[in-house]
């Protein structure tokens, strides 16, 4: 008979008399992944399956089933007619491509089946055992597991692997957020870890053109498309920063350069946000990576703002976040060496430790309203 | 716009395309077809050949390939595997990366030092050399600084020291702009159509007659005596023989006009706020200078949004490795940050290299300003 394939959700099994929207979500999102693939999509059991596919295109469906959050796992399987000897065949012959160890589990929703489940894996796994003599049995931790699963409909799915998936909680399920996205390595992560939790996103991005290239922005299109494809598509929003960098420059210390660049990013963050209906800011900051990220630097950008500010990666190392980045394929962009807005007008020694009095006297020393103003209307809009 | 970043490539020769145009219109035949359009085609293409050998002379020959750094690789991969292969510091990165693929793959790869203006230090590079030396590349013209190695000398002193050595030259900046008449002394010569108003993929590996043994690099259907596989870019080629030939008999005019523009650039050039990189001896048609302590990225925007096109030598950003060429010529970081590469072309006019000159200055010195609060 036919491939199909297994998607089992994750966490909204332990939602209660909701679920039902949850699962509602997750379906569309998954639908929505999917939409270029010519197949049939269902819903089974606490499961949904994916047929009437062409086999070829399996890698592909799974991969982009990877990056729909809610998702626990899928197994490609084969389906054949629930009857011993059909079963058995099919077993025999996806194990001859096996070696090492393994074991077969039956699970029998098809309570008319002949055989009990136990009995049934034992008499599988001889059969098997018989034909291919590189594989072992080992029930305990086999290399392979074969999974039988006889089903109510009167056929059995079987399969091998288990390609574990994003898992959390489906895209759209927990509020809007805009993510703070700078072409580095960090914030395409907390974009990920956030739409993991089900959270939609749009983006922001500060460039400096010309202190920046071309190149650079396209660079943060390039990701922001990439973390999009975990939220079902977002918005960019790009905002030229050249001018607020070249006050700043002009009117104030050298050393609070940063410090009050973030405060200005902070706050044209919350406006796009409270326009455009998104709850909270999300940005890269990992507690002391560098010195616009110590705790005293975080609570001055955090200060300017009422909105919720999301840092998902606070405690993480920058060897996990790069795992990650790795992980969703964002790191070999995000290494890309073009310069970033934070990097142009680099103070020799920026604040490590800001004092907040001091720095409110030097942000006097600028027209705040009218640079965000500006820099709100200068603001160039993607669709990703 | 003012374009000048013509080492980097030229605008196509819209004469030269439109004359060529017949080949895709009715002469479109695969060169090795048996029929007669294949006579046609393959026709076009022994012209092609007649025409480089006119302009190189008899003693060489041309195996046409995809761009210069195809025929770069076909003459160092053909022959540079034994002994050991000599280069310099200034070589473009078609030649200096195969040298470096070779001594990772554990074969004698040496670099030669360059002087201040890019060109190589023949006293080291002759240093290299001994009898087990099999392949020696010079670049012509450096691309970052237009520095010029004489290269028909160079050849002439490395086989002095060992006369069965081969000795090749990236020539892909200095063809069509400076004077290429090649010595015996010279085996290999690399071309590329796009620097003098060709299409991009087209190039040409020149080849001495009396070399033998050089191996293809794309082995398939034997075109090109074998030496080059695939088929034919008929209508690349014919448009390539068509502004070489347009180069060559204009060499004197083209050559004085840019000497003419070059001068206007650097008699124009704030020197207060540049170091002027090229050497006296360079070929006028390319002129590194640096804006020292700024970023020549960011100067090359500035001049985009006034309309004016220029290349920089290295990256604006810290992330970025200063240009290998000069940071081995060995300038310091903050005149390695500020370079600008203009480059000219035979029909770049002398009012827009004024007006450019004008804005390169302008613009940087209110850069200056806004970055050092003067």
């Amino acid at each position: 008979m036919s491939k199909v394939i297994i998607i089992r959700w994750g966490e909204i099994h332990l939602k209660g008399k909701n679920r039902g929207i949850f699962e509602k979500m997750l379906e569309d999102n998954i639908k929505h992944a999917i939409k270029d693939f010519d197949l049939t999509f269902k819903k089974i059991s606490g499961r949904y399956l994916i047929k009437d596919f062409d086999e070829i295109y399996t890698e592909d469906i799974i991969k982009k089933l990877s990056k729909v959050s809610g998702i626990h796992s899928v197994s490609p399987c084969e389906v054949v007619k629930s009857n011993v000897d059909d079963i058995i065949n099919k077993c025999v012959e996806i194990a001859n491509d096996l070696s090492g160890t393994f074991k077969v589990e039956t699970k029998r929703a098809d309570k008319t089946f002949p055989i009990l489940s136990i009995d049934f894996s034992r008499k599988v796994g001889g059969e098997i055992l018989k034909n291919n003599h590189d594989l072992s049995v080992d029930v305990i931790s086999p290399t392979h597991t074969v999974s039988i699963d006889i089903r109510e409909t009167g056929e059995t799915l079987i399969f091998t692997k288990i390609y574990m998936m994003m898992g959390g909680m489906p895209s759209g399920s927990s509020g809007k957020g805009l993510l703070m996205i700078s072409g580095g390595i960090d914030s395409p992560v907390a974009g990920y870890m956030m739409a993991k939790r089900g959270m939609k996103l749009s983006a922001v991005h500060f460039h400096s053109y010309p202190y920046t290239s071309e190149y650079a922005k396209e660079k943060v299109i390039k990701l922001a498309k990439m973390v999009g494809e975990y939220t079902g598509g977002l918005k960019l929003y790009v905002v030229s920063f050249t001018k607020i960098q070249e006050e700043i420059h002009k009117l104030c210390k050298e050393e609070y350069m940063i410090t009050l660049m973030r405060r200005f990013m902070m706050k044209i963050s919350e406006t796009i946000a409270k326009n455009n209906g998104l709850q909270a800011i999300i940005t890269g900051e990992s507690l002391g990576q560098v010195a616009s990220q110590t705790i005293e630097s975080i609570t001055s950008s955090g200060s300017v703002v009422k909105i919720p500010v999301l840092r998902p990666l606070i405690a993480f190392d920058k060897i996990d976040i790069i795992k990650i980045s790795e992980k969703i394929e964002t790191y070999e962009t995000s290494i890309l060496p073009y310069e970033d807005c934070c990097t142009v007008f680099l103070p020799k020694h920026p604040l490590i430790k800001p004092n907040l009095k001091k720095v409110q006297i030097e942000e006097e020393k600028l027209n705040v309203e009218e640079l965000i103003f500006d820099a709100l209307s200068s603001i160039e809009i993607i669709e990703l | 716009m003012i374009y000048l970043d013509n080492a980097a490539t030229t605008k196509p020769d819209l004469n030269a395309i439109e004359m060529s145009n017949y080949i895709n219109e009715t002469d479109f035949f695969n060169p090795s077809a048996k029929y007669h359009g294949g006579l046609i085609t393959s026709g076009i293409i022994s012209k092609a050949k007649e025409s480089f050998s006119k302009i190189f002379g008899s003693n060489f020959e041309v195996i046409f390939t995809s761009c210069g750094t195809e025929s770069d690789n076909t003459a160092i991969f053909s022959y540079a595997r034994r002994g050991n292969a000599v280069t310099t510091l200034g070589e473009h990165s078609a030649v200096y990366e195969c040298y470096n693929a070779l001594k990772k793959a554990g074969y004698d790869s040496r670099f030669a030092e360059i002087n201040k203006d890019g060109s190589v230090s023949i006293d080291s590079l002759l240093k290299q050399i001994d009898k087990n030396t099999v392949f020696v590349s010079v670049v012509h013209v450096n691309n970052e600084t237009g520095a010029i190695n004489d290269i028909n000398y160079i050849a002439k002193k490395c086989k002095e020291i060992n006369p069965r050595l081969i000795f090749h030259s990236d020539g892909v900046q200095a063809f069509g702009k400076i004077n290429v008449k090649l010595s015996n002394y010279v085996d290999l010569y690399s071309l590329s159509a796009h620097k003098i108003g060709g299409l991009k993929g087209v190039g040409a590996l020149i080849k001495n007659k009396n070399l033998k043994n050089l191996k293809p690099y794309i082995i398939g259907g034997g075109q090109e005596n074998g030496l080059r596989s695939g088929t034919e870019n008929v209508f690349g080629i014919k448009i390539f023989e068509k502004v070489a030939l347009d180069k060559f008999n204009n060499f004197e005019r083209n050559f004085n006009h840019v000497k003419n523009l070059n001068k206007v650039f650097l008699d124009g050039v704030d020197k207060s706020v540049f170091t002027v990189i090229s050497g006296e001896n360079s070929s006028p048609y390319v002129v590194s200078i640096s804006a020292r302590g700024l970023r020549g990225e960011v100067l090359q925007h500035k001049l985009e949004s006034c309309g004016v096109l220029v290349g920089t030598g290295s990256a604006c950003s810290s992330k970025k490795p200063h240009s290998r060429v000069l940071k081995s010529a060995g300038y310091s970081s903050d005149i390695l940050d500020g370079v600008i590469r203009i480059s000219f072309n035979y029909d770049t006019n002398v009012e827009d290299v004024k007006f450019a000159v004008e804005k390169i200055n302008e613009n940087a010195i209110s850069l200056k300003k806004a970055m050092y609060n003067l």
